[in-house]
């Protein structure tokens, strides 16, 4: 037999019996690996969540920036505006225009009147 | 179904699951023949599953056998070098010179393990003969007559998954081979 086919015949004959020694793993040792398994596929879960967090982290920096410029732009239109519902019987009265431009004019008579 | 969902279909945690549940018992008795000590081999086929997933899950199947085999190798590599560390260390604090180890690196034998007792039950007495014979080659030479012969990579995917040239392969396997064939041939 050559040297060659000699060779072959050992090293199958060793793989064969690396195969069997696979197969006789303890209970223990398979357990363990079942373990490891499964927790380097929970990263899997893991890895899905952690994903979404920047886009999560975008969202939120987001609405609190909606909110803070909303704050302050009520802010400001309250401070230029003090009493917005103050205008209101002045845009749903019915008088002529002219009695609110000579407001002042009337107010002064009507002291007049009082102080005379 | 398209193909980009034919893919995606190709990476759900299933396949890989498979892929793993397909792998694990030949990396372990890898991994045990390198350290000789079950919990390390089992500490090194964790960290490489945990690797694989976390790095390369997304990579195509086909890609996932090499990619393990590497991550496997490395991390034996890894855990030689520490225990190399361990050993001075322990040799420095010991109060007798125990067995004079060389100063060597990976071409040398790793340090003969400890059976389990339970580990060793149904095996016959060639075959614990033939763990130990494999254990005894320094690790490059085992680590590439594992992968050669046990695994089946050609020299080229050897190569790459140890990340040595492809004329060490060669050289290592060829020695290996020798000397397996030295010590087994009335045992095999």
């Amino acid at each position: 037999m050559s040297k060659q086919q000699d060779d072959k015949e050992f090293l199958q004959q060793v793989s064969q019996q690396l195969d069997e020694s696979e197969q006789t793993l303890s209970a223990e040792v398979l357990s363990r690996l079942r373990q490891s398994r499964q927790q380097a596929l929970e990263q899997l879960d893991r890895k899905f969540y952690q994903g979404w967090r920047p886009l999560g982290a975008v969202a939120m920096v987001m609405s609190v920036l909606v909110i803070m410029i909303g704050l302050n732009f009520m802010q400001t239109d309250m401070i230029g505006h003090p009493d917005k519902l103050g205008d209101l019987p002045l845009l749903t009265a019915t008088e002529e225009f002219e009695l609110y431009d000579e407001l002042e004019f009337y107010q002064w008579l009507e002291f007049e009147e009082l102080a005379g | 179904m398209s193909s980009a969902g034919q893919r995606a279909k190709d990476r759900s945690p299933a396949n890989l699951d498979q892929f793993l549940a397909a792998n694990e018992r030949r990396a372990y008795r890898i991994c045990l023949l390198a350290t000789g000590q079950q919990a390390d081999a089992l500490d090194i086929v964790q960290d490489a599953m945990l690797k694989l997933v976390r790095h390369y899950a997304r990579r195509a199947p086909a890609e996932w056998p090499a990619l393990f085999h590497r991550i496997v190798q490395n991390t034996i590599k890894d855990w030689y070098r520490k225990e190399k560390v361990r050993r001075r260390w322990r040799s420095w604090f010991s109060t007798h010179d125990d067995d004079g180890e060389k100063e060597d690196g990976l071409e040398q034998h790793p340090q003969s393990g400890t059976h389990q007792p339970d580990e060793l039950t149904g095996q016959s007495m060639a075959m614990e003969h033939l763990d130990e014979q494999i254990r005894l080659l320094p690790l490059r030479q085992q680590q590439v007559f594992l992968l050669r012969q046990w695994e089946g990579l050609d020299v080229a995917a050897t190569a790459k998954a140890m990340g040595i040239s492809e004329g060490s392969v060669k050289t290592h396997y060829s020695r290996a081979v020798h000397k397996l064939r030295e010590t087994l041939e009335e045992h095999v």
